[in-house]
């Protein structure tokens, strides 16, 4: 089938290899290679550091913990057919996905700060959720709909008749769920949990709105640069990130491999689950009609920021703010044309590396692998570091320009892209390639013919996950945006931390409301020619 | 000869899927490549179809070697691998494409090619809209526009129903004489490759254990393992009492018979094993000089005969009954002939303690 002499397939196997080692692995390894020994021990040594690190750890293991079980029971109660508004709470549970995670703490912060909506505008109260516990809930409402939708998936891969099959030996219901549903779904809950410990490890934009001193260890590296310019402390702070969420990373891999047995016996059943009893749909509807009440509390807190004169002061009407909104069009335009082009670059690339390394047409297609995958698990902050090191300086300098932004939030993106792409290339039977190989065609021809077109679906979906990730993210570009390449998520932080929370709640609706549109445009546009083959 | 395949070897690791596998058939044969899952018969497929090298060996067309210049083996898949993005002319004017061919004269083949194909007018369907017997002769006619010299064919019924699966195997055959390509036919169904083939190689192990026609390797069968895979067959134990002028005589369960002597070697004395097939034993209400006599141990009524495992002095013999108005009862006792020419010698057994074997049933299925 490897035919000798195909020389634009050499080409694009060499280019992308180039840029895979300049793009992902020569900006992650001057991270690493940045501080030296004594800059190991002058962090370590501060205490200020080891509590950033201990914080980092323990809301590591809180937020973890409580957005994986709110995950498991959303996911539950979605799963159950006869639930009443399953579809809001579906709706609900992705909301936040299409949300800058700091939005979460934004929000909560105007209900339930010091000048909250709730806890002063209300109750007239002088509290302030301010500190680990805002941060807890934030993080909480912020990633359990990642724990949903994974949970979610197993959980509908478990047969409705094994269900049936418990009840017809006489197991009660309780019985059934304790020893049919859990242990079938244990492995899948485990597995969203490490997904969700890697975005709680790598947070950025919930601690620096709204954990004030409570500092973690990805705002102190971001502090080390804003306030001491003392690069190789940060370094030093973000490699200290890194390396627990590498571990959790190949944990999370190697486990997301072992969990075969859930799929044992792949005939869809057609069998009606269950009838879900009453009080378990009033606790599940309760649950998470509290969990909605939660997240809608956060958007109702922009749209009703972004229209009142002084938050928390000065309740008067104003669409002042969104009329200040045209001070902002550069930021937006540059945030919607960066996020394009890095989801565009980030799905080519990643597919693209995918088929290559699936069709084993590569050399070193572990290694390849290895590289593709490890954005992944490179906290935003690490990536943002590590071009702020590699890029800012001849012989590769870029400096306050656009493409510095537009590469790191494509390589930051490359592995999910890169991973959408392997999963569905394994669903394509291998012998339509060997069809069109023995029909005369060539790899090119295949990669043109074959694998590109049958692509198309999740090459949507790698793009425009890509593109959202890039819209959103404040952790990536917190080191490279200057005056000349700042995007929105940048300025709403400064908004936030200068205290205009007017202008702040404006641009991030506008914000939610580009991403909402763009996201539909995309689906509309090109989501109709796919979908009609098998 | 058309196609010639000289000590193909390829191994995958430690395992030598084709271990020296030589074989050669004329221009417009039908060969079927026959064996149990993992004996070498598809990869000896996708190597004639270039889907991967050999470690070692020759695969000849018309005394030229594959590759260069287009495909001369074109292959259908088992799971027919339509590109299911694209519509049935799609699919079937890919090849005519990569050949640089005009768009008049690839409308015009492929029409061709569909309409002996019988899926004239589903040109615009997508794979996804085909019933599986359509699916089907559209993987045939993706293959035949090509024009191959070779058509390779990877069990392509084995998707189909039993009845659909009848009804394209005749028509498969007719297109195949029609149009007098070599075709090479990998399956595990015995039924089909009796029923298909000019000529039959059974494999195993990654070796050629026999080719020969049909009749040859039904009735024939080089060893135990050919009879045995190829329908049912009852083997037996038996001593050489006369040996001389081609022929043989030995003891049947007790019986002295004659039979064609073959190429073996035998002498008196020697023990041998011989096949019968429950076809060639007959169940009688009487005795005969000939017959030997047991009692039924079971029976299974299978449709146009009546299958029945018979008790003889500790052998059990499987024997079919086309004469199902009469049911023998279990239990009840009967005498069993063989019809002339029904035995046969299938190899030289070293003399064993006990002497008597019970039958062994093959793989028998639609």
């Amino acid at each position: 089938m490897k035919k000798p002499g195909e020389p634009g397939f050499l080409f694009l196997t060499v280019a992308l290899l180039g840029a895979l080692v300049l793009f992902v692995l020569y900006p992650t390894l001057r991270v690493m290679a940045y501080p030296a020994l004594r800059d190991y021990r002058t962090i370590l040594a501060d205490p200020r550091y080891s509590k950033a690190l201990l914080n980092s750890l323990v809301m590591l293991g809180l937020s973890t913990v409580s957005a994986t079980l709110v995950g498991f029971v959303f996911a539950f109660a979605l799963t159950r057919r006869d639930l009443p508004m399953r579809r809001f709470f579906s709706l609900i549970s992705l909301l936040p996905l299409f949300s800058p995670p700091f939005v979460v703490a934004f929000g909560y912060l105007m209900m339930f700060g010091k000048n909250g909506l709730v806890t002063h505008g209300i109750f007239g109260l002088r509290v302030s959720i301010l500190g680990w516990t805002g941060l807890w809930l934030s993080q909480t409402v912020s990633f359990f709909p990642v724990a949903t939708v994974a949970i979610r998936n197993i959980l509908e891969t478990i047969p409705a008749n094994l269900d049936h099959a418990a009840k017809n030996l006489g197991a009660s219901r309780v019985r059934r769920f304790m020893t049919i549903t859990l242990p079938l779904a244990s492995s899948g809950i485990l597995g969203a949990a490490l997904l969700v410990a890697i975005l709680v490890l790598a947070d950025f934009g919930n601690p620096v709105m709204i954990a004030g001193d409570f500092t973690v260890l990805a705002t102190e590296a971001w502090l080390r640069i804003q306030g001491w310019a003392d690069v190789r402390g940060a370094a030093v702070l973000c490699i200290l990130l890194l390396l627990p969420s590498l571990v959790i990373f190949v944990f999370q891999r190697l486990w997301a491999k072992n969990r075969s047995f859930v799929t044992v016996g792949g005939k869809a059943s057609s069998l009606e689950p269950e009838p879900t009893p009453t009080a378990g749909k009033a606790f599940l509807v309760s649950f998470c009609s509290l969990v909605a009440v939660l997240v809608l509390l956060v958007y109702a807190a922009l749209l009703l920021g972004s229209l009142v004169n002084g938050w928390g002061y000065d309740w008067t009407p104003t669409l002042r703010w969104i009329r200040e909104l045209s001070v902002q069009w550069g930021e937006l335009g540059r945030s919607l044309l960066f996020s394009l082009f890095a989801g565009l670059i980030s799905a080519v690339v990643g597919m693209t590396t995918a088929f290559l390394v699936h069709e084993k047409k590569v050399p070193m297609a572990k290694a390849v692998d290895v590289v593709a995958m490890l954005p992944a698990a490179l906290p935003g902050i690490f990536i943002g570091m590590g071009y702020s090191i590699a890029f800012n300086r001849p012989p590769i300098d870029l400096y306050g320009t656009a493409l510095i932004i537009v590469l790191s939030l494509s390589a930051w993106n490359l592995s999910t892209a890169y991973q959408t792409g392997l999963e569905s290339l394994k669903q394509i039977s291998p012998s339509l390639n060997e069809a069109a190989a023995n029909l005369g065609a060539g790899t090119l021809r295949i990669l043109r013919d074959i694998s590109l077109p049958l692509l198309a679906g999740p090459f949507l979906s790698a793009f425009t996950v890509g593109f959202i990730r890039s819209i959103t993210t404040l952790s990536v570009i917190v080191f490279l945006a200057t005056a000349s390449n700042t995007v929105a998520t940048f300025t709403i932080m400064n908004f936030v931390n200068d205290g205009f929370y007017g202008k702040a709640a404006a641009l991030s609706v506008t914000l939610l409301a580009v991403t909402f549109l763009a996201v539909g445009i995309t689906r509309l546009t090109f989501g109709k020619k796919q979908g009609s083959p098998a | 000869m058309h196609l010639e395949i000289e000590k193909a070897c390829k191994s995958f690791g430690a395992l030598k899927a084709l271990d020296g596998v030589s074989l050669a058939v004329p221009r417009g044969s039908f060969l079927t490549l026959l064996g149990p899952s993992g004996c070498g018969k598809t990869t000896l497929l996708r190597s004639i179809a270039g889907l991967h090298s050999l470690d070692s060996g020759d695969i000849r067309v018309d005394g030229n070697g594959l590759g260069a210049g287009g495909p001369k083996a074109v292959m259908v898949f088992q799971d027919y691998a339509l590109f299911p993005h694209m519509s049935v002319f799609g699919n079937v004017s890919y090849g005519l494409k990569l050949r640089r061919m005009g768009p008049e004269a690839i409308a015009k083949k492929v029409d061709d090619v569909l309409g002996y194909s019988g899926i004239r007018g589903l040109e615009a369907r997508l794979p996804s809209q085909l019933s599986g017997g359509q699916q089907q002769r559209v993987a045939l006619a993706r293959a035949l526009v090509m024009e191959p010299e070779v058509l390779l064919l990877d069990e392509p019924l084995s998707n189909l129903d039993a009845k659909l699966r009848l009804g394209i195997r005749s028509e498969l055959k007719r297109i195949q004489k029609d149009l007098g390509v070599t075709t090479v036919y990998v399956t595990h169904d015995q039924g089909e490759a009796l029923a298909l083939s000019d000529v039959v190689a059974v494999m195993n192990h990654g070796r050629l254990i026999q080719m020969g026609s049909p009749r040859d390797i039904y009735f024939h069968p080089a060893d135990e393992f050919v009879a045995d895979f190829i329908g049912t067959a009852n083997f037996l134990d038996a001593l050489v009492l006369e040996a001389g002028g081609g022929r043989l005589t030995v003891s049947f369960l007790g019986k002295p018979r004659t039979l064609e002597a073959g190429q073996s070697t035998c002498r008196v004395g020697e023990s041998v094993t011989l096949c019968v097939r429950p076809e060639s034993l007959k169940i009688l209400e009487r005795e005969s000089p000939s017959s030997v006599s047991g009692a039924v141990v079971e029976s299974m009524f299978e449709g146009n005969h009546v299958r029945y495992w018979i008790d003889v002095g500790g052998t059990t013999l499987i024997a079919d009954d086309h004469e199902i108005g009469r049911e023998v009862r279990i239990g009840s006792r009967v005498s069993v002939d063989i019809v002339p020419d029904g035995l046969h010698l299938i190899a030289k057994k070293t003399p064993r303690e006990d002497g008597s074997r019970t039958a062994v049933e093959g793989t028998i299925h639609g």
